[in-house]
Formats: structure tokens, sequence, C-alpha cells
């Protein structure tokens, strides 16, 4: 009794004799696909997906400790002392000028004003209720922007948006570099007295990026392509500075 | 007599139906992984319809490897997989098919360790990590039974 392996072998030695040689079939290369061996294979690519698990958890997988907002300092925190907030908005609800602000959290220029202007802004208009700051999200620097976004629409559920808006810029790091993640918002949230995990449920869901979405297509609706854009009473700031900014306060109120 | 052609062409090149079957799974494999890359490369998350895990996973630390997308490498392998598929249908080279087997093994290991990540570390499933992780299965199980029976595919 022969096996089909000693069949084939007999058969690979005596060509049909019939067929012309052109028509003979071609054995596809039997020695060289000996030399593959499954096992050998195998343990060759579970070694190169072992390679890639280790990367993948030394770069990317690897919890690291959130910054704290006081790590390196948060000098606007204590301007809020006083000053009344609801979500987006900071000053008194009725104050007769709106200062619209299109910020995004990566955005190095509006850490400067933060730490510049609004200081000034603080102490000055909006504690004297002439003036009310309202944050837009405007993300477009990279993925990270967007996770920031949606963590600011979090913690303005929670009435926590200027603590949060504030540790992000104390702590400002490269943009899109790890910075800024789901895990170290959260656990930013956290340390600022917020529910992380209603934080981290709100920051998934679907209504925190219609959220994000609908203030990018406001703030393109009204032409913002840079950040931040300060809009006093309706009209683009065009200066930077704070006594710019204090002169249009000025121009748009009320007589 | 289109039947007779078709089986006239089955029948000169043994390959061909195994072969489209790998290259269909790759081509799934691929248009999963482009829309996941797209959507996280322009900052957004992906559509998950009533299923809100993909947002949950798109937005942990995990959907990155050394700042890259997971999806991106998704991609690339699986245009690697398609290149060597199509490659292995025409020419019949063992060295594509054991690639091919290799790669999609690689692929495996790695699905099985992110997968351990959605249930046990991330706490949600992406369904569309998910498909892409059962495409990846189903390549590497006919790669591997292709392997198997190589001879009758010569």
């Amino acid at each position: 009794m022969t096996t089909a392996n000693q069949r084939r072998a007999r058969n690979r030695r005596r060509p049909d004799p019939v067929l012309p040689r052109r028509h003979r079939p071609q054995p596809v290369e039997p020695t060289r696909g000996r030399l593959f061996s499954l096992p050998l294979i195998s343990a060759i690519a579970a070694v190169g997906g072992a390679l890639l698990i280790a990367v993948a958890v030394i770069t990317g997988g690897r919890a690291q400790p959130a910054a704290g907002p006081a790590s390196q300092g948060a000098p606007v925190a204590g301007l809020f002392a006083g000053l009344p907030s609801s979500g987006y908005v900071l000053g008194k609800a009725d104050a007769p000028v709106t200062i619209d602000l299109y910020e995004d959290f990566q955005c190095p220029a509006c850490r400067r004003w933060g730490e510049s202007v609004f200081p000034s802004l603080a102490r000055g208009e909006l504690a004297s209720g002439q003036a009310k700051l309202v944050f837009h999200n405007f993300p477009f620097i990279g993925p990270e922007s967007t996770i920031a976004a949606r963590a600011a629409h979090a913690a303005a559920k929670q009435g926590q948006f200027w603590d949060l808006w504030s540790a992000l810029y104390a702590n400002q790091g490269p943009e899109n570099a790890g910075t800024i993640t789901a895990a170290k918002l959260t656990d930013l949230a956290g340390a600022l007295g917020m529910d992380p995990a209603r934080f981290a449920s709100d920051m998934a869901s679907s209504g925190a990026g219609m959220a994000v979405n609908a203030s990018v297509a406001d703030a393109r609706r009204l032409n913002v392509d840079s950040t931040p854009t300060l809009i006093v009473g309706g009209r683009p700031l065009l200066g930077a500075s704070y006594a710019e900014l204090s002169a249009a306060i000025a121009n748009a109120a009320p007589d | 007599m289109p039947r007779q052609t078709e089986a006239v062409v089955a029948a000169r090149n043994p390959r061909l139906r195994p072969g489209l079957l790998l290259a269909a799974l790759d081509v799934v494999g691929l248009v999963v992984a482009t829309y996941l890359s797209t959507v996280e490369l322009q900052g957004e998350l992906p559509y998950c319809g009533p299923l809100h895990g993909c947002e949950t996973v798109a937005l942990s630390e995990y959907s990155r490897i050394a700042g890259v997308p997971v999806a991106v490498f998704g991609v690339l392998l699986s245009l690697s997989l398609l290149t060597l598929a199509i490659a292995w249908i025409r020419s019949g080279r063992l060295p594509l098919l054991a690639a091919h087997y290799a790669l999609s093994l690689v692929g495996v290991v790695f699905e099985v360790y992110f997968t351990y990540l959605e249930v046990v570390v991330i706490g949600a499933m992406c369904v569309w990590c998910v498909t892409y992780g059962l495409s990846l299965v189903a390549r590497f199980a006919i790669a591997l039974w292709i392997w198997v029976r190589r001879d009758s595919f010569a």
C-alpha cells in the first residue's frame, strides 16, 4: 500500500511522456518550500508580534502620572476667586459686554494670553461686572486638541471648566506629543475635585463630539482662523494687549 | 460559457480561489483601517452608532504607538498582506505565502493584546477594531490552511 506522498514522488520522477515538455506540470519550488517550516515561521512571527507589543507598552500604553494643576504652578487660578462662572462663561451673566474667546488648548499663544492679558482682565472688567468672558473650543492643531476640547465640555458639565482651562495651560506641553490623553485628563479632573467617572463618560460621549463640532462650525462661520481670537461685543479684536482689549470693551459698552 | 471559462481558469491556476479570498479579506481590513486612520488623524472620533465603545477606545492612550495611531499600522499591514496575496496568486512562490502567513500572525498576536486592553484595561470594545481583528484571524487561518495544503496549489 503506497501513501499519497510516495505516489506523488514517483510521479515527479516519471513525467508523463505523452505531454510535450512545455505542458508538463511544473513543480513550484518544492525544495525551497521545505526550507520554510511552519514552526520556524510561527516562532519568528510571534517574536515580531511580541516586539510590537513591547514597543506599544513602552511608548503608548505606559500609564504616566498626570500632571497636577499645581505641578508648574497655576498663576491665574487664584484670579477666579469671587468671579461667578457657569459653563463656559466667566463673570456676571448680565454683564453688558460679552468677550468671546476662541482657543485651542495646545496653542502656545493662548497660554501666553492667559498669563499676560487674562489676569488684568479678571481683576478689571470681569470683577467689576463690565464684561463677561465666554470660551469657545476651536481645536485645529491636532488630535490632542480635540481630546482637550472634549475634556472642556466634560468639565463645563460639572461647573469646573475654568479650573481645567487654567490647569491645562499651566501644564501645556509640546503639540501632539502625548501630553494630552483621556487618562491623564481624567486624573487631572479628579485632582481638581471633579467626579472622574462622570468626567470620562462625558468626555467620550457623542454629545461632547457634537458640541465640539458645533463650536468649530460656529467659529468658521465667523471666519475665525487662528487662536486666540477675541470678539468683543460682536467685533473681532485686532490687537493682543490688555490695553487694546480694555479699550474695545469700553467702546462696546452701552452709554 | 462563463462557467466553463471560470473552471478552466481555476484549473490553470489553483491558487486563484483561495488567493482571492485572502485578497478580499485584506481589502476588508484595509477599508476598516483606512477609515479609522483618517478619522484619527483628523482628530475626530469613529462613528459607532448605538455602540459607544469606539469613542472610549479612540480616546484612550492605547490607541497610539509612538504617537502614531494603531490604525495606521493596520493600513500598512493590510496593504502588505494584499500585495503578498496578489503576488502569490500570480507566481505561486512559497516565500510570498509564508510572508503572508507570518505577517498575519504578527497581527493576530497584537490583536490578542489589543483585545485584552479593550476588555480589561479600557473597559470598552470598538466594533471597528473587532471587525478588523476578525478579518485578521480569518486571513491567518486561511493562510495556514493554504500552507498545510500547499502542494495542491502548486
